[in-house]
């Protein structure tokens, strides 16, 4: 990406919980650019820091316990992290909005469609009546919800997990958002109703220039959709590159170890045999992000006690390429 | 080959809010063999739950026959299954909802042990401990309860309450759908190591392809309550000859960029149709990008493509 600015730009975020034990950074140090048109995939396991980095960026994390410490985040060179929440709430849904992961726990199970879809449009753009009623019609249309003058008045109940998220989708795209971030948006749907979203969030890509911050676990829909990749562990950021060269050759050992640790449906299983998947041992620290050293270092093969003392930095390993290795080196492929 | 679990011609209607019932599972046939994993997949409300519920006893079928080692268990009254149960036990998919949170995990897995055996306190603890260790968690952890353990680890507290009566047959009701990819690994490799260890045989439901690809032998693939295919996973795999199947696989996220531009992305139309008001004749008709008209009519005939690869459709692949 050149000398075009980024439409957002979250820079050195840190975000921290309270709690009667103390305080854990859920996110430290984080930092990601996002173009017009781009799709940006954020990875990562449970408790990673990435549904907190998505929150934060709306500023929607709730304060208390949480709270962000540091950080800009930079939507079109306004910082979000500065804004008192009315005017938060005129960026909300008009700039920048959020797909979430459960769309039935995400959609207001009293409200019809066209008034949860409406709301969005009455407060970002005023007006009433028909011109509202147009739009709703327009943007149902927009994410493909096959006879929309009829599932205007339908409740989330009555649609099946795909329409919902289709419609969740809708009420984030009624307001034209530059930005969307979308959280596990597929995670809890069918394996061809997550085929068909994932489509039509390409096709808004293409269609609208929408940027895209696809939060996800799942590798796969990562390498289908993502232009780019940012790897998270324990709330800090591992690793950064374009998908195929993340995919092809990754170069920070969790990253590698969560490729290996994937069942794929396309890999060579000997005929009747019980071959083992590559595990990553152990599990997450739940102090990762606060470490002296390197979060990952009691789990990675490729770990000494340098990597134990001393935190790594994010440095670049490659074009477009960082990764928070010690030992990246060791990773890298020699070229074909 | 012993066989286990036989559930045959298996009907389960439920009763749902609207007047229609719902044919849950519809004419379902499966057969499941000793020391075997049989990957059962299907999308949301295809039935795959529902037949493992059945093989549990844990709903009765409307009509068909469940052969367990050879017993018919389909109409058995509980107190003469309980003894059966032995044999068969359960792993379900959420770990937070599937312990008893009043009772140490500990106790949660003794139970089995307190039910099926003689054994008694430190015996019946000492054996506890050792089913805890042998699915890679700490003796001392016994006292516990499951709310101190993350969804990896409660989930290997299920397993462990599984094994212990010693069973010939699991019923896996997606085990590893809740849990990150690297806490899956660790579990899908569990149980392969506990199959040969034990000898046990797999029911394992699933919806995630790779994973019911890694851990299978044989594969049967549902939808809306019927089974549309069955096979020796790699014949399904590389070949299926149902459309549905061939969508389900086409539609799963592939990693690398050379493989993928290989498959041809079959992208179905439209929703599951309702489960109260199936399609006439074959069921997929609506969604087949091969549809013709006898689809639309007439039930389609179970054709054996391979030996062993069956298939319910009038043109297969």
């Amino acid at each position: 990406m050149s000398a075009i600015p980024p439409l957002l730009e979250i820079d050195g975020l840190a975000v921290e919980f309270r709690s009667s034990d103390g305080a854990v950074r859920a996110v430290d140090d984080v930092s990601l650019t996002l173009h017009t048109g781009e799709i940006l995939a954020l990875v990562g396991e449970s408790g990673s820091g990435k549904s907190v980095t998505s929150l934060a960026a709306l500023r929607l994390i709730p304060d208390p316990p949480g709270r962000i410490v540091c950080g800009r985040i930079l939507l079109d060179g306004v910082d979000l992290a500065l804004l008192d929440e009315p005017k938060m709430r005129r960026v909300r849904g008009k700039d920048m909005a959020m797909i979430f992961q459960d769309p039935m726990s995400s959609l207001n199970p009293v409200l019809t469609i066209g008034q949860q879809i409406g709301e969005a449009i009455r407060l970002h753009e005023g007006g009433g009546g028909e011109a509202v009623h147009a739009r709703i019609i327009e943007v149902l249309e927009l994410v493909r919800i096959p006879q929309p003058e009829m599932r205007i008045n339908h409740y989330p109940h009555q649609l099946s997990g795909g329409m919902r998220q289709r419609v969740m989708i809708a009420m984030a795209l009624s307001c034209r958002p530059r930005v969307l971030i979308a959280d596990e948006p597929t995670t809890a749907l069918d394996v061809t109703i997550q085929a068909q979203i994932l489509a039509l969030l390409r096709d808004l890509r293409e269609r609208l220039g929408t940027a895209i911050l696809l939060i996800t676990h799942d590798l796969g829909v990562v390498a289908e959709n993502a232009d780019r990749v940012i790897v998270l562990y324990g709330g800090r950021k591992v690793e950064e590159a374009p998908v195929y060269a993340l995919i092809l050759n990754p170069l920070h050992p969790y990253t590698r170890g969560l490729i290996r640790s994937m069942p794929h449906l396309d890999s060579d299983l000997t005929s009747g045999s019980r071959s083992r998947l590559v595990e990553i041992l152990g599990s997450v620290p739940p102090n990762a992000g606060s470490l002296q050293g390197c979060g990952f270092a009691a789990r990675c093969d490729l770990a000494d006690q340098h990597c134990v003392s001393n935190r790594p930095p994010l440095i670049e390993v490659g074009p477009g390429r960082r990764s928070a290795c010690w030992k990246h080196d060791q990773l890298l492929r020699p070229a074909a | 080959m012993k066989q286990f679990a036989n559930p045959r011609g298996v009907i389960k209607r439920l009763r749902g809010q609207p007047a229609s019932p719902v044919q849950a599972v519809s004419g379902v046939s499966l057969r499941i063999a000793a020391n075997e994993t049989l990957g059962l997949v299907g999308e949301s409300g295809c039935g795959k739950t529902t037949v493992g519920r059945c093989i549990l006893r844990l709903e009765r079928p409307d009509a068909g026959s469940i052969q367990l080692a050879g017993e018919e268990i389909s109409q058995l009254p509980e107190w003469r299954l309980r003894p059966l149960r032995r044999g068969l036990q359960v792993v379900f998919q959420d770990p937070y909802a599937s312990l008893n949170p009043r009772l140490t995990v500990g106790e949660s897995v003794a139970e089995p042990l307190r039910n099926f055996s003689s054994m008694k306190g430190s015996e019946l603890r000492d054996e506890a401990g050792r089913l805890f260790e042998r699915v890679g968690l700490r003796r001392d952890h016994l006292d516990r309860f499951p709310h101190e353990f993350s969804g990896g680890q409660r989930q290997r507290i299920g397993i462990a309450r599984a094994i212990g009566s010693r069973p010939n047959l699991i019923v896996l009701d997606e085990p590893v759908s809740a849990l990150d990819v690297s806490v899956q690994a660790q579990v899908v490799n569990l149980l392969m190591d506990l199959q040969e260890e034990f000898r046990l045989s797999y029911l394992f439901i699933a919806h995630d392809l790779a994973v019911v690809r890694h851990i299978s032998r044989r594969v049967a693939v549902m939808y809306l309550g019927e089974i549309v295919e069955t096979g020796p996973r790699d014949a399904v795999f590389a070949s299926p000859r149902h459309p549905y199947t061939a969508a389900l696989l086409s539609a799963a996220p592939i990693l690398d960029p050379a493989k993928r531009a290989t498959v041809k992305r079959i992208i179905l139309a439209g929703d599951l149709p309702s489960p109260s008001h199936p399609p006439s004749g074959c069921r997929f008709h609506t969604r087949c990008p091969f549809a013709k008209p006898v689809c639309t009519t007439t039930p389609p005939p179970q054709i054996e493509t391979e030996p062993g690869h069956i298939v319910a459709c009038h043109f297969p692949l």
